[in-house]
């Protein structure tokens, strides 16, 4: 098992549950599409709803609060200033406050509202991107680390 | 005054291209004060060069992510210009119900994310959750809305699928229309609480007499998003295709952005340059909700631009659900809708010729220029966007009200003059992050 393997399951290893998962990100801005890349690459199960919301989050919030979750996982790009594919699991009070345009509703604002209606615990996950220019193809870093979170989260919350 | 104050408020964004202001005072004297526009040029009218025009509104919608909906609009007016393709009635209607959803979209956003948090005393949008819940909730409701209703109508709440040259690919069923109704005659409530929260705003006081340019028509209706000419309150009257003798386009070496300028050294586009050179044709409800704001035309301070974009977002919901009424009482000819690849093999004619739209978009009047061969292929593009003809107005604010606010501290001043960039509603990347600021002694 590779190092950046074993770090992915590390840094998920704080995480108790998951029962829905809420993609974010723009496929045409390079790295920021990792999200629809790892939402297309699980499926939606009785125990895990998975959700992409593209470049706006704020269409979902009533069908996630419909599902009443106990534990919301948000997976975007972000960036950290760490090597690109880092990947790291903060809680919803660390969750950055800024967004790729000022006209879309900060995630921040998105999981506060979701907490306050769903009571579930927020937690996102955070791929550090290289590029977010327009673009159709992630690198090789981000990819890696996507595809392997992607396996990770099939591990703990598919196999359960 | 002996005072010194340098502003230097630098931010490198990640998206939209970014701009900078600087300003320096020596001894009370402003020395240095612009709006630097360093976003890297994209070349989208080099992009046109060889494509269709029956794809060139998707490749212009990709200009912008917040006003997609007003560049297809205006790219499908100057293809079909170029062709002498005349619209129908209903497409028509159907084109304008969407410029006005896009219209209180972007406005609402912009008075909810950018505005208010000045206004409200917090530094970003993010802390309104704790101190005014209420509000946070009332944008998000009303931006799903507007979304919502995009997302029926032209089958993406951004960059529009079913607006094509010609008409529409899709056209709303009975359900459709009864959908996107709920959804507006439901937000009516949301606008008059939002009008509310404007009542409790204080705006600054700015005053500076400038040119304001926009579409004007000799109708009754309210031009957004075809007018007769395109004019001026300083009297211009000019045709649409003379649109390069109104913007008079001028490069500056600390700006990748075009100025421009009409009679005077400036002039400002947007929603308060249609209020001041259209008002009388607003919706009556709009009109109201302007007198219990205290607005009234001509109005020559720039922050005002925020009120009157709520004006408008009370023209176009009211607008929008009588196009609506409209369409439900005389119903939707579906044999209207065209079949995309069948617009080739004569459905519609093709020939050579020059074509310009001309759309007042959420910040001001858009123009798009093309020169087409008898293929349909774009030789030649241009599109002059509302921002790069409000950059030099928003530089010739800066340059009024700083000696204005010298008595005030830096951190004061730099407030003033973020929210004097935001009033604008700049497309460039973006107003809030001027955020970070640093002065230099």
């Amino acid at each position: 098992m590779s190092n950046l393997c074993t770090n992915i399951q590390k840094v998920l290893e704080p995480l108790k549950g998951c029962d829905v998962i809420l993609t974010v990100g723009n496929a045409l801005r390079s790295d920021d599409g990792l999200g629809p890349f790892i939402a297309e690459r699980l499926e939606s199960s009785d125990k895990l709803t998975v959700i992409d919301a593209g470049s706006n989050p704020e269409n979902v919030i009533d069908n996630i609060i419909g599902l009443n979750p106990k534990n919301i996982l948000i997976i975007d790009a972000a960036n950290f200033g760490e090597k690109p594919g880092t990947v790291k699991l903060v809680d919803k009070e660390n969750i950055p406050e800024s967004s790729l345009s000022t006209h879309t509703i900060s995630l921040k604002v998105i999981a506060a509202i979701l907490a306050q209606d769903t009571k579930a615990g927020i937690n996102f996950l955070g791929i550090q991107a290289k590029s977010i220019e327009l673009g159709e193809s992630m690198c090789d870093e981000v990819k890696d680390s996507s595809l392997r979170v992607v396996e990770e989260i099939k591990r703990r919350f598919y196999h359960a | 005054m002996s005072k010194n104050v340098k502003v230097n408020i630098e931010y490198l964004t990640r998206v939209e291209g970014h701009g900078n202001i600087v300003v320096n005072v020596k001894n009370g004297k402003l020395e240095e004060c612009r709006l630097e526009i360093v976003e890297s040029p994209r070349f989208f009218e080099g992009m046109l060069r060889d494509r269709s025009i029956f794809e060139a509104q998707h490749i212009t919608s990709r200009i912008c992510g917040i006003c997609a909906c007003g560049h297809t609009l205006a790219s499908i007016q100057a293809a079909e210009d170029a062709i002498g393709f005349k619209p129908s009635q209903q497409t028509i209607k159907l084109r304008k119900f969407l410029l006005h959803q896009e219209n209180l979209d972007s406005h609402l956003l912009h008075i909810y994310l950018l505005v208010a948090p000045d206004l409200l005393g917090v530094k970003s949008f993010v802390p309104l959750i704790d101190t005014h819940n209420k509000v946070v909730r009332r944008a998000l409701r009303m931006k799903k809305n507007c979304n919502d209703v995009c997302d029926i109508l032209v089958g993406r709440h951004v960059h529009p699928i079913s607006a094509i040259v010609g008409g529409f690919t899709k056209l709303p069923k009975k359900k459709d229309l009864d959908e996107m109704l709920s959804i507006l005659l439901d937000m009516r409530a949301d606008m008059d609480a939002t009008v509310e929260l404007a009542k409790t705003l204080k705006f600054p006081d700015f005053k500076r007499e400038t040119e304001y340019v926009g579409l004007i028509s000799d109708g009754d209706e309210y031009p957004m998003l075809e007018g007769d000419m395109v004019g001026s309150t300083d009297g211009l009257r000019m045709d649409k295709y003379d649109y390069r003798k109104i913007t008079n386009e001028f490069v500056v070496p600390h700006s990748t952005a075009k100025h421009a300028k009409a009679n005077r050294e400036s002039y400002m586009v947007g929603a308060l340059a249609r209020l001041n050179l259209n008002f009388d044709k607003l919706h009556p409800k709009a009109k109201e909700v302007a007198s219990q704001l205290g607005f009234k035309p001509i109005s020559y301070n720039s922050f005002l631009n925020t009120v009157a974009q709520l004006i408008e977002c009370v023209h176009s919901l009211e607008e929008s659900i009588g196009i609506l009424e409209d369409l439900k009482k005389n119903g939707v000819n579906q044999d209207e809708a065209i079949v995309v690849g069948l617009n080739e093999k004569g459905t519609i004619p093709v020939k050579a010729g020059i074509g310009v739209g001309a759309v007042e978009v959420p910040r001001g009047i858009l123009f798009h220029n093309y020169e087409v061969d008898d293929a349909g292929k774009i030789i030649n593009a241009n599109c002059v966007i509302p921002t790069s003809q409000n950059v030099n107005s928003i530089e010739q604010d800066m340059k009024v009200l700083v000696p204005q606010v010298l008595d005030k501290s830096e951190e004061e001043i730099t407030l003033l003059m973020e929210m004097l960039v935001r009033a604008y509603d700049p497309c460039i990347s973006c107003s809030a992050h001027f955020l970070d600021v640093k002065f230099v002694y």
